[in-house]
């Protein structure tokens, strides 16, 4: 067994609320991550699948090293992210790359798409200055975009175009590792499906490491090899995404299988009520309040993300036994 | 003209089929020099939900803000007929539009956020449509309010009368919308997206209430979505629109099964569904509204266009049930 890319060791991350008022109160804990376990190999593909509110933005942002963790380690390559050097830093920026969920908002409005190409190839000294213009227009190509866009300015572009200069810009410096925040949301089916495929013959063909985070099981299932299913923080189901699918075993997961539209089913309100605040967690299981097969122990004990079998991980102290 | 035949046929069809209670007829919508909806005809019965599908761009949204009178002259031009209970949509006054507009015809906008203002309380909000048109007192309007709250499942109503829309969720933002939309119990509504900002499990919940709430007052529904599969799982019947155009229309689980026309076929093996394998999307774009091709406007990028369909446009025929406009439907 190969050592994995990324190891996250119990992680946590809690935000410090702070009260209006001038009386010095103790400030109010927001859990956004809670314990969080997490390896992932070379060549893996993985989906965060949450809803709103559950943490899968945080996730990734202490994966990228953007914030600490409040508690717990998160290791690539054996290192601790939060002791990088200035050089493994360096390092660390050029290997791990991100797309952002809003493409356009994460580039410069000013600079031609050429520029924005060229930006991590200058910052990382991949090439001669010469050969830069070739390797844009290598990138550009890649992601099925014409050169005839390399003087365009972002805003020329459309949707389905600004998102895949974004992919470009993530595969300009070489990652090995792609992570990306809801980078299909909001566009049409008919281009989501277009960059959906981009993706995943990109993850085929390079072996590149892909961390996808989603609201969207069917997008989740598409691109990914696993899925992790978070709620309020915790990682509650974790496992091949074949089997999720088929036999989910945490309630949340089947809830959010339920819900997902489907042509050959009714539609079903598999849930009642919203995801509570992180801020004031209850006691025992955070889901039990929503959970339509809570019992009485769900309230009192907290369940742990433990091994259900070969390959599957469930937090829930009754999983749910067969098939839906 | 089409429109009569095509009204004929179902009639025909449905023999015990009452007066519709909205018929649109050969509708046309002019911004400038764009025709941003080309000749759409459609009829919706009382109780009937329709659902409106197709890529952005397509005029669903359009046609929605057309129907309740948010688009009219002298900002674009309207050409063709709307008859909401046999009342002419396209003459009508403001001042009558404003009579119908959250009383007979109510809305759902798909960003709540943005739709409540956010200076008033959400009781406020809720009880304006019944000052205007129902004319209750003070104290009725926040008792009506209260229900309303209380029936799109709004937990402790008369607490959160006085809360500001930004101190609820999205979803319940989008629930208090609703309260808003059948205040005055109206005989249309019109949902603009109303669950695309929300997440899948709260979006179940939103449709199951509004299509719960929409058979309890016995009312229609035109819902404007983009997602195939909840359009079959809340519509009755299914538009489908491409640049303006509605290129197939019929009974949900057939349009969306077994569709025929290449355009609805194409997005349907766009959707991505639980353990898809493959995804075959349509090649090319949507044409810019200045530069729409004169024939069938979907016949470039379509897998079976040939010679005519560049040339000319393809009318609504009947078949199998529902209307497709397509010059090689199998």
């Amino acid at each position: 067994m190969q050592e994995p890319i990324f190891s996250l060791l119990d992680v946590e991350r809690t935000y410090e609320l702070r009260r209006p008022g001038w009386l010095n109160r103790a400030p109010r804990q927001l859990k956004a991550l809670d314990g969080v376990r997490l390896d992932l190999q070379r060549g893996d593909t993985l989906a965060l699948v949450g809803e709103s509110g559950s943490g899968k933005s945080t996730l990734i942002r202490l994966m990228l090293g953007l914030e600490p963790a409040s508690d717990g380690r998160v290791l690539y390559g054996q290192r601790d992210l939060a002791q990088l050097d200035a050089e493994e830093k360096k390092r660390f920026a050029r290997e791990v790359a991100f797309i952002y969920q809003n493409a356009r908002g994460s580039m410069n409005p000013r600079m031609r798409i050429e520029d924005i190409l060229a930006e991590p190839i200058r910052l990382h000294r991949l090439c001669a200055d010469s050969a830069i213009p070739e390797r844009v227009a290598a990138l550009l190509d890649r992601v099925g975009l014409p050169a005839g866009l390399r003087p365009r300015f972002p805003s020329e572009l459309s949707g389905g175009q600004i998102r895949r200069v974004a992919i470009a810009r993530a595969l300009a410096a070489e990652p090995q590792v792609i992570m990306a925040d809801e980078s299909v949301a909001g566009l049409d089916v008919s281009v989501q499906a277009q960059v959906l495929n981009l993706l995943r013959d990109l993850c085929r063909e390079s072996g590149i490491t892909l961390v996808f985070i989603t609201h969207d099981l069917g997008v989740a299932s598409y691109l990914c090899e696993k899925i992790a299913v978070l709620y309020l923080g915790r990682i509650v189901e974790q496992g091949p995404t074949e089997a999720i699918l088929n036999t989910p075993r945490h309630p949340y997961t089947r809830a959010l299988l339920q819900a997902f539209p489907r042509f050959d089913m009714p539609l079903k309100a598999s849930l009642s009520g919203e995801i509570p605040s992180p801020v004031d967690l209850p006691k025992g299981c955070r889901f039990a309040g929503r959970c339509p097969e809570a019992q009485a122990a769900c309230r009192e004990t907290d369940p742990a993300l433990t091994m259900f079998d070969a390959e599957r991980q469930v937090a829930c102290l009754f999983p749910v036994a067969s098939a839906q | 003209m089409d429109c009569a035949v095509a009204m004929n046929l179902e009639a025909a069809a449905m023999p015990e089929s009452q007066e519709p209670l909205l018929e649109v007829c050969n509708l046309s919508l002019r911004r400038g020099q764009a025709v941003v909806l080309d000749g759409v005809s459609l009829a919706l019965q009382p109780g009937e939900t329709l659902g409106l599908i197709g890529e952005s761009g397509a005029g669903k949204s359009t046609l929605a803000l057309a129907l309740i009178g948010l688009l009219r002259a002298p900002e674009v031009r309207l050409a063709g007929s709307m008859r909401f209970r046999g009342t002419e949509l396209t003459r009508l006054r403001e001042a009558d539009y404003r009579r119908l507009r959250g009383n007979k015809i109510g809305l759902i906008f798909q960003d709540a956020t943005a739709a409540l203002n956010p200076c008033f309380t959400v009781g406020e909000q809720i009880a304006e449509p019944l000052k205007r048109h129902l004319g209750l007192s003070k104290w009725d309007r926040r008792e009506r309010a209260a229900e309303l709250m209380h029936s799109v499942g709004i937990p402790e109503p008369r607490l959160r009368l006085d809360a500001y829309p930004h101190e609820l969720s999205g979803g319940m933002q989008q629930r208090v919308m609703i309260a808003i939309a059948l205040a005055c119990n109206p005989e249309l509504l019109l949902a603009d997206e109303p669950t695309s900002a929300l997440d899948v499990t709260i979006q179940a919940q939103i449709m199951e209430l509004i299509l719960d709430r929409v058979r309890a007052l016995n009312s229609s529904a035109i819902f404007v979505l983009h997602d195939l599969a909840l359009g079959a799982q809340v519509c009755d019947r299914i538009a489908v629109m491409y640049a303006g155009q509605i290129v197939e229309e019929g009974p949900s689980e057939r349009v969306l099964t077994s569709p025929l026309h290449p355009y609805t076929r194409g997005l349907k093996s766009c959707v991505v569904e639980l353990g898809s394998r493959t995804l075959v999307p349509i090649p090319g774009q949507v044409p810019p509204l200045n530069a729409m091709p004169a024939g069938c406007r979907f016949a470039p990028r379509c897998p079976k266009a040939k010679a005519i369909c560049g040339e000319q446009r393809p009318l609504a025929e009947t078949r199998d049930g529902r209307q497709v406009a397509c010059w090689f439907i199998d």
